[in-house]
C-alpha cells in the first residue's frame, strides 16, 4: 500500500512539473531563427540598441518623413494596412476592406476598441484626420503625394478647397471610413502603407502644433510601441504599448541611438555600444564569416536613362549594343564591390512581380553583357541610321550627379568600355544633383538637356507601377527618356507597352496584374529605355544573441515581425 | 572704457548686418534649393512649386531678406529643413552646449599641455628636451585632427579588447560627469587638446624667447631676483600678450572649432550639425551659426583687448 501511495505521489509530482514545465514553456518559450526552442533572457536584458546612422530623423511625424517604410514610424504608428516583409497587403486598424466594382471607392470597417497608447479611443475619425492632415498645405508634407490617387488631392494640397473629410474621406460611422479615388488604381493598398495614412492623436498636433514630435511620450500613435523619450542629440526609446491590440512584444526597450557615419557605428558596434549595426563595404569581407552576418537586396536601383528624341539612341539595335557593351559585373565588382548585385532588372528583388527569370536585351542571359553582339549590333544601328562608322555620330553626354562618388566612377568606366569596344565616345557631365532631377523632368518631350543620364530610384511603395509605370506611360512625370511619344520604329509597341501597364495598374487579380507588370518588364528591358548597372544591397551584423531578426528588402522589419524578436540566454 | 565698449557694440550691430546680408544673399543665388535638396531622387515639380509658396521661396529676394531681419528682430532664426521644421532655436539650444563644453575642456587641455611646454622647451632651449618635444609637437602639428582622432578611435578599440565596451562614439549628456559620461568624452576631448596645443606650445616658446633675450630681463636677473620670479612676473606676462590674441580669437571658434572631432566621433555638435546643413542647403541653420560664430569672434576680440589692459595697463592708457 504504502509503495502504491508512493508511486502515486510520485506520479502526482511528475504530473505537477510536467503541467509547470508546459506552462513555463508557453510563457517563455520562443523559436529562434533556426527553429530550436531557446530561452529568453531576463526581461532587463530585452534591450535593443539599434543605430540611427547619420544624425538625427529628417521628423518623426509621419505625414513629413521620407523614411515612411519602416521603424521607428511603424512601431510608433499604425495605418489602415500594412504590407508583410514580403511586400502582401493585410489590415491592421482595419478588421476589413472592400473596393467597389468600379475600383473607386475603398470602404474600411475598422477593428472595434481600438486606442492610442495613451489609452484613449481611436476610430475613423481619427484615421480621416490623419490622412487628410499630410494632403493640407499647412502640414508642408514633401511627401503627401503618396496620397495623390484620393481624389480631389490636387485641390486640397493646392490650398482651394479647405479638407477631403467629407469629400473623398468619408466617415460613415466611427468604425466606417470610405475612401474615394480620383481613377482605380490596385497599388493604392501598397501607398497606404506608406507613413503618410499613419494614424496620429490629434489632440497632440493640436495642443503642440509642430512641436509636436517632442511630446510623442503623451501618446503619438496606436503601434506596438510606444515613445518613452525622444532626445534630438541622444536619440529615441521605445517601449511596449500596452494597448496594442495585437501581440505584445518580448522586447522591452527599443533604444533608436543616433550615430555618426557607417564607419564610425560599425566602430562601435564593435565596441559593444549596438546590437545591429550596417556593415561598411570595406569591413564586408571580413564580417560575412562572421555569426549575426545579415544581407538582402535592397529596393533602390541605379540606372543609365536614354532619350529616345536623340539620335541615334533612337534605335534599338544602338540601345541594345549599349547595354550589352558592358560588363556589369565587372564594373560593379571593381568600383563598388560585393555589396551590390549587378542586374538587368526594372522591378528589382524584394518587389512583388520580381521576375528572376528575366533576360537582358536581345535575350542574353547574366550580366556580362555579350560584348561579340554588342559590336555587331552597334554596327547594324548606325548603319541603319545613316552612318558609315562611330566617328561620325554626334557628339552624346553622359550626364551624372557629382554629390555620388561611386556613380562618378562607374560612369567614367562605362565611357571607357563603350569607348573600347564599340568605339563610341560620350562626353561625362558632372553636376549637381538637384540640377541633374530638375533637367530629367524638363528633358520630357524634348531632346535634351538631358542624352544619356545616371540616377537611381528607391521604392516609395511596395509595388511594381513604382518601377514601370510612373517612368513609361505617357504623361508620366518621371517619362524623362521620352518611352511611347517618339518616333523611332518601336514608338507603336512601345505604346502598346504603355496600354498594358495601365490595365495592370487598375487590375484587382494580383496575379493576373503581377503578369501583365513582368511581361511589360521584359518588353522594357528588351527596347533598354534603361541600363540597369546594379542593385543594392543591406547588409549588417547583429549580436548574435539576437533572436527573430530579420533583414528585409525595406531595410527594416514588418510591424508584426517585431513581436517575435527577442535576446536569447 | 565704457566709450569703448558702446563704440565696439554698435561696429558688432554693422558687422552682424553684413553677416546677415551676405548668408542671405549667397543662400538666395546658390543654386538649387533646400525643399529640392530634401526632396532628392522622389522630387515632385508641383509639390516643390507648392511648397516653395508655403516657405515663400517664390517672393523677391528683398522681400525674403526684409521678413528675416523682422523675424530675426524677434530672436526667431525660423526654422530648419532638416531635421523638418524644427525651430532652429531648439538645434542650437541642443548643439551649442555639446560643442562649447567639447571645445572649452579641449581648449583647457590644449593650454594645459602647450603653454608649459612652451615655458620650458624655451627655458631648455636648445637640449634635447627641446628637441624631442618640439618635434613631438610639431609632429601633432601637422597631423590633420581628422587622421589623428581616427587613429585614437583604432587605438581604443586595440585597447579594449578585453571587451570592456570603451564608447568610440557620441558624448552622453552634457556637462554630466559621472563615471559613463566620463568615459564618453575623455577621449575626444584629450584628442582636441593633443590636435591643437602644439601651436600653442610653439608660439609659447617663441615668445617666450624673445622676452627671454630683453634687457629689463637680463636686469632682473642681475638685480638678483629669484629665477622663477623673473619667468613668471616679468617674462611669462610679457611673453603672454601674443597669446591672448590667440585665446580671444579661439572664443569665435569654440562653437565650430571641433568639426572634425565631432565628425568621427559622432558628437551632435553645432560644428557637426552646421557642416551638414551647409551639404543639405539647410539655409535657416547656416544663417543662425554664422552669425553665432561672428558673435563670437567679435566678443572675443573684445575680450583680448580688454585682457590686454589688464595684463600691460600701458595698453589701457593708450
Amino acid at each position: 500500500m504504502g509503495q502504491v501511495y508512493k508511486k502515486k505521489e510520485l506520479l502526482s509530482l511528475a504530473s505537477i512539473f510536467c503541467v509547470l514545465a508546459i506552462l513555463l514553456s508557453a510563457c517563455g518559450g520562443a523559436s529562434t531563427s533556426n527553429g530550436k526552442s531557446s530561452n529568453l533572457a531576463p526581461a532587463s536584458k530585452q534591450v535593443l540598441r539599434e543605430p540611427m546612422v547619420g544624425g538625427d530623423f529628417d521628423s518623426l511625424d509621419p505625414a513629413l518623413t521620407a523614411s515612411g517604410l519602416g521603424d521607428p514610424y511603424n512601431l510608433i504608428f499604425t495605418g489602415l494596412v500594412q504590407a508583410d516583409d514580403h511586400g502582401i497587403i493585410h489590415d491592421q486598424l482595419a478588421a476589413s476592406h472592400q473596393i467597389s466594382a468600379d475600383g473607386l471607392t475603398y470602404t474600411f470597417k475598422l477593428r472595434p476598441g481600438l486606442k492610442f497608447s495613451d489609452g484613449s479611443k481611436l476610430d475613423a475619425n481619427d484615421v480621416a484626420y490623419s490622412i487628410n492632415r499630410t494632403i493640407d498645405p499647412v502640414t508642408k508634407s514633401q511627401v503627401s503625394n503618396y496620397l495623390s490617387l484620393i481624389k480631389d488631392y490636387d485641390k486640397a494640397s493646392a490650398g482651394k478647397i479647405p479638407t477631403l473629410i467629407g469629400d473623398s474621406i468619408i466617415v460613415k460611422d466611427p468604425l466606417t471610413l470610405e475612401i474615394v479615388l480620383s481613377k482605380p488604381a490596385a497599388y493604392f493598398l501598397q501607398a497606404l502603407n506608406y507613413s503618410t495614412s499613419f494614424t496620429v492623436n490629434k489632440k497632440l498636433v493640436t495642443e503642440y502644433g509642430a512641436k509636436w514630435v517632442d511630446h510623442m511620450q503623451e501618446g503619438a500613435g496606436a503601434g506596438p510601441f510606444k515613445v518613452k523619450s525622444y532626445n534630438h542629440n541622444t536619440g529615441l526609446v521605445l517601449v511596449p504599448n500596452p494597448n496594442y491590440y495585437d501581440s505584445k512584444p518580448k522586447l522591452q526597450e527599443i533604444d533608436e541611438i543616433i550615430t555618426g557615419d557607417r564607419d564610425s557605428t560599425f566602430k562601435s558596434f564593435k565596441a559593444g555600444q549596438f546590437d545591429v549595426s550596417p556593415v561598411p563595404p570595406a569591413d564586408d569581407p571580413a564580417s560575412e564569416n562572421l555569426p549575426g552576418y545579415l544581407e538582402s537586396p535592397a529596393l533602390a536601383n541605379r540606372y543609365m536613362s536614354l532619350n529616345y528624341l536623340v539620335k541615334p539612341l533612337d534605335n534599338i539595335k544602338v540601345r541594345q549594343a549599349l547595354d550589352l557593351a558592358l560588363n556589369k559585373d565587372l564594373i560593379a565588382n571593381s568600383i563598388i564591390g560585393k555589396t551590390v548585385t549587378p542586374s538587368n532588372h526594372l522591378i528589382p528583388n524584394g518587389i512583388p512581380g520580381y521576375n528572376p527569370n528575366l533576360t537582358g536585351p536581345d535575350g542574353v542571359k547574366g550580366t556580362t553583357g555579350d560584348q561579340a553582339k554588342a559590336k555587331q549590333l552597334f554596327q547594324e544601328g548606325i548603319k541603319e541610321e545613316g552612318y558609315s562608322s562611330a566617328s561620325q555620330l554626334p557628339s552624346i553626354t553622359l550626364s551624372f550627379s557629382q554629390s555620388y562618388k561611386a556613380g562618378a566612377d562607374t560612369m567614367a568606366a562605362v565611357a571607357n568600355e563603350w569607348k573600347q569596344i564599340l568605339g563610341f565616345n560620350v562626353k561625362l557631365n558632372g553636376m549637381q544633383n538637384t540640377d541633374l532631377i530638375t533637367q530629367e523632368f524638363n528633358t520630357t518631350g524634348k531632346n535634351g538637356p538631358l542624352q544619356i543620364w545616371y540616377g537611381g530610384w528607391s521604392a516609395d511603395y511596395l509595388d511594381p507601377q513604382d518601377w514601370t509605370t510612373l517612368f513609361f506611360d505617357k504623361g508620366a512625370s518621371h517619362n524623362g527618356v521620352n518611352y511611347g511619344q517618339n518616333k523611332s520604329a518601336a514608338a507603336a509597341a512601345q505604346q502598346a507597352v504603355q496600354v498594358e501597364l495601365e490595365k495592370a495598374d487598375t487590375t484587382q487579380d494580383q496575379a493576373a496584374r503581377l503578369k501583365l507588370y513582368q511581361d511589360a518588364e521584359q518588353k522594357l528591358v528588351n527596347d533598354v529605355p534603361f541600363i540597369t548597372m546594379y542593385q543594392s544591397s543591406f547588409v549588417e551584423l547583429i549580436n548574435p544573441k539576437l533572436q527573430g531578426y530579420k533583414l528585409s528588402s525595406t531595410g527594416s522589419m514588418a510591424s508584426s515581425d517585431w513581436a517575435n524578436v527577442y535576446f536569447a540566454q | 572704457m565704457t566709450r569703448f565698449l558702446v563704440k565696439r557694440l554698435i561696429g558688432l550691430f554693422f558687422i552682424l548686418l553684413g553677416v546677415t546680408f551676405i548668408t542671405f544673399i549667397l543662400g538666395y543665388f546658390a543654386p538649387g534649393d533646400p525643399i529640392k535638396e530634401s526632396m532628392g531622387d522622389h522630387f515632385n515639380p508641383v509639390l516643390w512649386q507648392q511648397l516653395r509658396h508655403s516657405y515663400g521661396f517664390d517672393l523677391p529676394w528683398y522681400q525674403q531678406y526684409l521678413a528675416f531681419l523682422v523675424r530675426l528682430s524677434h530672436f526667431d532664426l525660423g526654422t530648419s529643413f532638416h531635421p523638418q521644421q524644427r525651430a532652429v532655436w531648439d538645434i542650437l539650444k541642443d548643439g551649442v552646449p555639446i560643442s562649447v563644453e567639447l571645445s572649452l575642456w579641449g581648449t583647457i587641455v590644449m593650454l594645459m599641455m602647450g603653454i608649459p611646454l612652451g615655458i620650458i622647451t624655451a627655458l631648455k632651449a636648445n637640449t634635447w628636451i627641446d628637441t624631442l618635444s618640439m618635434g613631438a609637437s610639431l609632429i601633432l602639428y601637422a597631423l590633420p585632427s581628422f587622421i589623428l582622432a581616427v587613429f585614437v578611435q583604432v587605438l581604443v578599440l586595440w585597447i579594449d579588447k578585453s571587451g570592456v565596451g570603451w564608447p568610440v562614439s557620441g558624448w552622453g549628456t552634457p556637462w554630466s560627469y559621472d563615471w559613463s559620461n566620463i568615459q564618453y568624452k575623455i577621449v575626444p576631448i584629450l584628442t582636441y587638446g593633443l590636435a591643437g596645443y602644439a601651436y600653442y606650445a610653439r608660439l609659447t616658446r617663441t615668445t617666450m624667447l624673445d622676452v627671454l633675450r630683453q634687457d629689463y630681463v637680463r636686469t632682473a636677473r642681475a638685480k638678483g631676483l629669484h629665477e622663477n620670479i623673473v619667468i613668471y612676473r616679468h617674462a611669462l606676462r610679457n611673453a603672454v600678450i601674443p597669446l591672448i590674441t590667440a585665446i580671444g580669437l579661439l572664443l569665435g571658434l569654440l562653437v565650430t572649432g571641433s568639426f572634425f572631432i565631432e565628425n568621427i566621433f559622432s558628437i551632435p555638435g553645432i560644428a557637426n550639425i552646421t557642416v551638414a546643413a551647409v551639404s543639405q542647403r539647410n539655409y535657416p541653420v547656416i544663417q543662425a551659426t554664422t552669425i553665432m560664430v561672428a558673435i563670437g569672434v567679435v566678443v572675443g576680440n573684445l575680450f583680448s583687448d580688454v585682457l590686454y589692459g589688464i595684463v600691460d595697463p600701458r595698453i589701457k592708457s593708450e
